[in-house]
């Protein structure tokens, strides 16, 4: 094979490798990002529901454990996650000692810790949607409940009828096809062949319907995340309103 | 059984109906994701007002920055470009949404307290 073929097939290789610990990395961002939402929107729920909405009656030194805990936890769950990374054998540092000539590369074996890996990371980002979905839904119920506490102390208008009853039931479906496809990953097949494209085509082709059934549970969990998004647009839209038109109506009692 | 199913998906799904969809709801969260951090800013801005403490000006840029950016998703033909976009999209929205709850939330907590204490007194 000429060298810039193999060159482009290590770039190639290089970029995928890259393409995954970035995604890895963004998705992390955001699960922390949904997190500290979510702990700021459950303080204050809290808040909302203490008597006299007084910043005081929030128990500083418990807030700041809880926020250790779950910082801890996050860190705990980065750490396990991009640290099997370093126990990674990547398919292009492979592929360049075999185009320096290096013996004791077995080329099958590192085909199929890249298919591996690929599905590995398939599954970790389906359970990433899959999080985020659950913390979205989380931010939203909590938001929700605040919104309507908020409804009762401004005695502003009633509150609608709760309409969170049907998350629970969507987000389970979510979760049970998340587990699916990261089961299926987890249990996926080897395979190997003889030469370079060839085996790049097979393992390319092995990892083909995987991929498919996760892009088709990303857009499945993508309708639940675009509904508890909207909901969440709407419930800060309500709230706008009622603390505008009570600020308004402050202003013409003045 | 798992196993069939994920076949069953994986061959009822391409890379290109993956990314005709990806582009049509990806369009549709961030623009839920626009409003979230316009409404909250704006909330933020009603305490502020209320308590007479300069309003939100930063933030507003950023979010306006993000716009151009938010309109190009549904014509982005790559899924790579898309994540790329939403990455820059997402990132100072999240940025945002943290600096409002921990800057105003004091502002709105106090100005809540107010209208809580007046609306019971005009009762």
């Amino acid at each position: 094979m000429p060298d810039a073929a193999i060159s482009e097939i290590i770039q190639s290789a290089r970029v995928e490798y890259c393409r995954v610990l970035l995604t890895e990395t963004a998705g992390l961002f955001w699960i922390l990002a949904e997190i500290c939402i979510l702990f700021a929107v459950r303080v204050g729920r809290r808040l909302l529901d203490a008597e006299g909405l007084s910043l005081e009656s929030i128990q500083v030194r418990f807030e700041k454990t809880r926020a250790m805990i779950w910082g801890g936890l996050f860190l705990l769950f980065s750490a396990v996650l991009l640290g099997r990374h370093l126990f990674d054998s990547p398919l292009h540092r492979q592929l360049v000692q075999v185009a320096a000539g290096g013996d004791g590369v077995d080329l099958g074996r590192a085909l199929n810790a890249h298919v591996s890996l690929m599905r590995a990371h398939y599954a970790v980002w389906a359970s990433f949607v899959t999080l985020w979905v659950i913390l979205e839904a989380g931010i939203v119920y909590n938001g929700w409940r605040g919104y309507r506490r908020l409804a009762e102390l401004l005695a502003a208008r009633q509150p609608p009828p709760s309409q969170m009853g049907v998350l629970p039931f969507m987000l389970v479906g979510a979760a049970a096809i998340g587990s699916f496809i990261a089961f299926g990953a987890a249990h996926a097949s080897e395979m190997g062949a003889d030469t370079l494209r060839r085996m790049l085509g097979e393992a390319h082709a092995a990892n083909t319907v995987y991929r498919n059934a996760l892009y088709l549970y990303l857009r499945l969990a993508g309708v639940v995340w675009i509904a508890v998004e909207w909901l969440a647009a709407f419930v800060l839209w309500r709230s706008f309103n009622l603390i505008a038109g009570v600020m308004r109506d402050q202003e013409t009692r003045e | 059984m798992i196993q069939a199913v994920i076949m069953w998906m994986g061959s009822r799904f391409s890379p290109e109906q993956y990314i005709f969809w990806t582009r049509i709801q990806c369009t549709a969260w961030t623009l839920a994701d626009i409003l979230i951090v316009y409404y909250l800013l704006r909330i933020g801005d009603l305490a502020r007002s209320f308590l007479k403490v300069e309003r939100h000006k930063v933030c507003y840029v950023i979010w306006l920055a993000t716009l151009p950016l938010s309109a190009t998703i549904p014509f982005l033909t790559r899924g790579y470009y898309i994540f790329a976009v939403e990455l820059l999209v997402t990132l100072p929205h999240f940025l945002i949404i943290l600096y409002a709850l921990a800057a105003d939330g004091r502002y709105f907590f106090l100005t809540l307290s107010f209208l809580v204490r007046s609306t019971n007194s005009a009762k």
